[in-house]
């Protein structure tokens, strides 16, 4: 126990998605010396994984990345990634992380990225960074534009060939790591956590992700991404390009039956945005959103969905009944049909996005003592004039942590914990 | 345990030495082209740019990158630069104004100057306006140019001024408090400038807030206390802003005051009930205040809007009214035999409308005299509706509540629940199209003095008539009128009316103006949560930016060659920007309050004068090598 | 460092990790098959999803799956589209 490593920051960030990039930065700025802590081998959360984003449609990597870079290489900002939080504690104006840091299978320090190990290594799985739409191998870097830029091996898939090991220019493979526990000594926690989509799989109605040619809205994320699955638009089942594409609002989010009883607040405009992309990879293809009500609020938001109105995206005001398989694969959906009078309708598409809504990605429960609220989220203890605070003194909260939230938003709130936290330490320390 | 950014840590030299590349007297430059994705390549031929500029005398290295901007982009830079095959830098990718600072930060991490480095905007300039063989020529003819130009790139150094730890805060909202309050913390002089004598804004006329139905008053009194116990804070209220000059760091403000009869009675540091904390620090006559600040926070806010005469019957018919007269009237209200009574009239059935002056539709909706419209959502209007007809149907449960919507947007935490309640406790819901909006009559023979009649989606368009008490008008937001300045501060302001950030996400509350910062509804429709968290984005924003005493500012700034200037004074004559150019036998000029504009170049009958980094030599051989192509 | 893989230690590592290295055998011996069976199809002419899918008698979703996993890795292409459906075929070297 006493032996584990100790180490000393200002801050410690529990998340490297944009959320806790933004509040290092922002710490980092004000001369404070912060941690982040990962879980992924790469930083850049969710937002590194997307296409465009709304509403400037700038490519999502185009904005993430230089905040990725730029707190990879802060004076003030140290990364650890693949670390798993075991304990958050907070005593006498300390804050203490107990954190174990799970092996890459390779030596950081020697690893230069050459993906040598990625080439030669004979194993196949499906590649979830890419949605499960295609292949990985078990020895690989997450995706092109990872920070840090390493290799890793999944130790769950790897056959222990040492092919790996003998390619490997710097010798830098090292299968025999163990996992590594050490502590982080802070004077303020940051709790960036993010979020999870909605299972897929949970509704009966919806087929329970038994249905082909029913995706989520992640999935096309991939799908529009530069470096996507397909490089282009096509239905997973059999590769066709779809001539008919609709998206299910609300499938995951404002159903008590999923215990999911609030608005996941970004799923409206991220629908709205993967029409506009698909309308420009295919032009000629129908594009319907089913909804309830469109929540198109923020800055320059009911613009773009008017833009899209425009551009010939079909708005169906309706519920989605149920979900089946339709003839030729496609996929059939039941409906209220507004021109007829509210009776029960069927329309065919070839490919269905479910809009998927968001669930906290931690669950403090037996690792902090921060309370949650009745939504799961990160509780608020002064939402409206302090909206970072949290129930512990000198622990803070930003961005999807503590409720659903968009990238605007999520990052105001990421400079908001920056400057409570700032001025917490100046403070009581 | 690893830490994954250590290796560049610890030799990452302090010192740049910009000597050894100013003096390396062959220009090695290396070009990198960026395929943004497939934002470039999927229109510009990326690799046959980077083949037409490969054999152009003094390139040494030519790579491309998917992207430019990641770490692998990155280190390609930084390791030409280590290894000495390059000596500038000249990166084609998206605008400078995105990733400039991203690419001079790998440059300084290789210890080279990183004003050695130019830029090709390929992406706004040519993938994104031009298709096909054009574009990639149009992209290789600047990538040439940028070569050219970074043939002439001197090592620079970068400008520090002094700048005070003073904040203005212009505004008293919760916005403005919430930003004076965290910058006082750091230990910052604060000066909020207020233009009524209260402290609060347009938060002091709500009641009870959505969701968490907090009383806004509290919140108000609670920002107050806590200001008045930092002792950094002047609040100079009945002031508005007078003159405006200097840049981040030493801004010159003049404030002016004026008197006010507003409540005298009342004491210093009480809520006016729908206006504010009082200040009582009255001026007795206008009064000029000078203060020198190193940054400023607008906290502008807004108003609602206003509906046209007639919108919905407004300003004709009596018992048409909006929100925001609404919540103020109902803190008053009066239940019996559970029917509200609001002004001592009964209503026995009430309507809201939502979306009056919001989310209009050009050819649908009638624009104002000036001919704007707005088309943006005002954000706030649907919970703040939603809780009222709640709390009606809560206490006045035999009033009947109708609730005339477009979209119902509770998205944010908790607000769907009101929604949920609303519903249960039997608030009425109908739906109408943009283009069938409700229509308000007079109903002269009926029991209601109000009828309303629309066409409702939810029931497939049924066409539905309610007679009703009293209407009330949601009305959105639209920004305070702040257009004096605009015109000083030179402030940028996007179609909405609103002022506008650099981008949203890469700088959000900064604007094109450095050290001018943005928090609250002067930016956007925003609710006090969102206001309070943008504020705060601003307060840190001004923290990094002065908490060390001075700034850091580009050295593209004029430079005057002592040896040729005689003293003609042309420049000083055109030069935009006052005290910027003097005059003392040959011109001198102040780097600080130089903007780089380059008209003085244009002028000077001697070539004396010239920007560094963007000399006239540098621009003929850029001009020769656009023609050459 | 050196004996840090060696075989000796590897071997028991192995047996540590049994069920971890069954199941990347089994990976390695799905795909290999797969793999097999595609590349054999398009070696010298392009094919549609369905075609391959058909001709190989596995599902066309697995197929798609395997041709963009040969796509990624730089072992086939896409080529022209016909009708609904892009061609794939395997690149030379292959």
């Amino acid at each position: 126990m006493n032996s584990r490593k100790k180490l000393n920051f200002d801050t410690v960030v529990i998340g490297g998605g944009i959320a806790g990039l933004q509040t290092a930065i922002d710490l980092g700025d004000q001369g404070f010396k912060v941690a982040i802590i990962e879980k992924d081998a790469t930083i850049g959360g969710t937002m590194i994984r997307l296409s465009k984003v709304f509403p400037t449609l700038d490519c999502a990597s185009c904005i993430t990345t230089p905040k990725m870079s730029e707190a990879a290489h802060h004076d003030n900002i140290t990364l650890f990634t693949m670390c798993t939080l075991n304990a958050l504690d907070k005593e006498s104006n300390k804050v203490t992380a107990s954190i174990t840091q799970q092996p890459r299978y390779l030596d950081p320090d020697k690893c230069i990225g050459c993906r040598q190990c990625e080439y030669n290594c004979p194993v196949y799985v499906l590649d979830e960074e890419q949605g499960d739409l295609t292949l990985r191998k078990a020895a690989y870097i997450p995706f092109s534009n990872a920070i840090p830029q390493l290799a890793l091996i999944d130790v769950e898939n790897c056959s222990l060939c040492g092919k790996c090991a003998k390619v490997c220019p710097t010798d830098a493979i090292d299968y025999f790591q163990e996992p590594e526990d050490f502590i982080i000594e802070a004077r303020t926690a940051v709790v960036t956590t993010g979020f999870n989509m909605t299972p897929a799989d949970q509704k009966k109605e919806y087929g329970q992700g038994k249905i082909e040619n029913v995706i989520t809205a992640l999935q096309m994320e991939r799908i529009l991404a530069p470096h996507g699955p397909y490089m282009r638009a096509l239905r997973p089942s059999d590769g066709k390009e779809p001539e008919s594409i609709a998206f299910i609002q609300c499938a995951g989010s404002r159903d008590k039956s999923l215990g999911v009883s609030y608005c996941s607040r970004v799923c409206c405009m991220y629908a709205i945005k993967q029409c506009m992309l698909l309308s420009g990879s295919l032009p000629l293809a129908d594009l319907t959103i089913y909804y309830m009500d469109i929540r198109a609020f923020g800055k320059g938001y009911e613009q773009f969905y008017q833009n899209a109105k425009a551009m010939g995206i079909e708005f169906v005001k309706s519920k989605i009944a149920s979900i089946s398989q339709g003839a030729d694969q496609s996929v059939a959906l039941k409906y209220e049909a507004q021109e007829e009078g509210g009776k029960l309708a069927t329309r065919e598409h070839d490919l269905v996005v479910l809009s998927l809504g968001i669930v906290p990605e931690w669950d403090p429960t037996g690792i902090c003592d921060i309370a949650k609220d009745t939504d799961q989220f990160i509780q608020c203890k002064m939402p409206k004039i302090a909206p970072t605070i949290t129930s512990i003194e000198g622990m803070f909260t930003a961005g999807v942590a503590s409720g659903p939230k968009d990238i605007v938003d999520t990052i105001a709130e990421s400079g908001a914990a920056a400057m409570e936290a700032g001025n917490y330490m100046k403070h009581y320390h | 345990m690893s830490k994954d950014n250590d290796k560049n840590k610890d030799d990452e030299a302090t010192d740049i030495n910009e000597n050894t590349d100013a003096n390396d007297t062959v220009e090695k430059i290396g070009v990198y082209i960026c395929h943004c994705g497939g934002n470039i390549s999927d229109h510009v031929d990326v690799e046959k740019v980077a083949e037409s500029v490969k054999n152009i005398p003094g390139v040494t290295k030519v790579h491309t990158n998917s992207f430019m901007c990641s770490d692998p982009g990155q280190e390609l830079i930084e390791k030409d630069i280590k290894s000495g095959s390059i000596n500038r830098v000249v990166v084609a990718s998206c605008a400078p104004s995105l990733h400039e600072s991203t690419f001079r930060g790998a440059i300084k991490r290789a210890d080279m100057n990183p004003f050695l480095y130019d830029h090709a905007n390929i992406r706004e300039q040519v993938s994104w306006v031009h298709d096909g063989e054009p574009a990639t020529a149009k992209a290789s003819i600047l990538v040439k140019s940028s070569i050219e130009k970074a043939r002439g790139l001197k090592a620079l150094d970068v400008l520090k001024v002094d700048a005070k730890k003073h904040v203005l805060i212009v505004g008293g909202g919760i916005a403005g408090m919430r930003s004076g309050l965290d910058l006082a913390k750091q230990g910052f002089e604060v000066a909020i400038l207020e233009k009524s004598p209260f402290l609060g804004g347009q938060a002091s006329k709500l009641s009870r807030l959505a969701p968490s139905y907090e009383y806004a008053k509290d919140l108000i009194v609670e920002l107050y206390t806590q200001l008045s116990k930092q002792n950094k804070v002047t609040f100079y209220t009945c002031a508005e802003m007078s003159s405006f000059k200097g840049y981040i760091g030493n801004f010159d403000v003049t404030l002016t005051r004026e008197p006010s009869d507003a409540v005298k009675s009342k004491s210093k540091g009480e809520f006016v009930e729908n206006r504010g904390i009082f200040i009582d620090n009255i001026p007795k006559e206008t009064e000029e205040i000078a203060i020198t600040i190193g940054a400023v926070v607008m906290a502008t806010g807004f108003k609602t809007y206003e509906p046209a005469e007639d919108e919905f019957g407004f300003n004709k018919l009596e018992p048409v009214t909006t929100l925001e007269q609404f919540i103020q009237d109902y803190k008053k209200a009066e239940t019996k035999k559970g029917i509200l009574y609001l002004n001592n009239k009964k209503i026995k059935r009430i309507a809201f409308i939502h979306c009056v002056g919001s989310r209009q539709i050009p050819g649908i909706h009638e624009p104002d005299k000036n001919g704007n419209l707005n088309e943006y959502c005002s954000r706030t209007c649907c919970s703040s509706t939603l809780q009222a007809a709640e709390r009606i149907k809560t206490t006045c449960p035999n009033t009947d509540v109708f609730d005339f919507y477009r979209d119902i947007r509770t998205y944010g935490r908790f607000q769907e629940d009101i929604y949920d309640s609303a519903s249960e406790k039997g608030v009425m819901f109908f739906r109408f199209e943009p283009d069938a909006q409700p229509e308000v009559t007079e109903n002269k023979n009926g029991k209601f003095p109000i009828s309303i009649k629309t066409k409702d989606v939810l029931t497939f368009n049924e066409e539905i008539e309610v007679d009703v008490d009293l209407v009330v008008l949601v009305t959105g937001i639209i920004p305070n009128d702040i257009s004096s300045m605009i015109n000083m501060m030179k402030l940028p302001v996007g179609t909405d009316k609103f002022l506008q950030e650099v981008h949203p996400k890469l700088r959000p509350v900064e604007v094109a103006n450095t050290g001018i910062l943005l928090a609250g509804t002067c930016q956007a429709p925003m609710d006090i949560t969102e206001s309070c968290a943008a504020a705060q984005a601003a307060s840190v924003k001004a923290t990094a930016l002065l908490y060390k005493g001075f700034v850091e500012l580009d050295p593209f700034v004029a430079q005057v060659d002592t040896e040729l200037c005689k003293g003609h004074g042309e420049c000083l004559k055109v030069c935009p920007v006052d005290n910027t150019i003097e005059i003392d036998k040959v011109a001198k000029v102040n780097p600080a309050l130089c903007t780089g504009c380059g008209i003085c170049t244009a002028v000077c009958p001697e070539n004396a004068i010239d920007v560094m980094g963007w000399s006239l030599k540098q621009y003929e051989k850029m001009v020769d090598a656009i023609l050459a192509a | 460092m050196k004996d840090k893989n060696n075989k000796e230690k590897l071997k028991s590592l192995r047996k540590q990790r049994e069920a971890f290295v069954k199941n990347a055998r089994e990976h390695i011996k799905i795909s290999t098959r797969l793999f097999k069976k595609i590349k054999a199809e398009i070696k010298d002419k392009a094919m549609t999803i369905p075609e391959i899918a058909k001709a190989i008698e596995e599902p066309s979703s697995q197929v798609l799956i395997y041709v963009s996993g040969l796509k990624k890795f730089g072992m086939a292409v896409e080529k022209e589209k016909d009708g609904d459906y892009f061609k794939y075929q395997l690149v030379a070297k292959n």
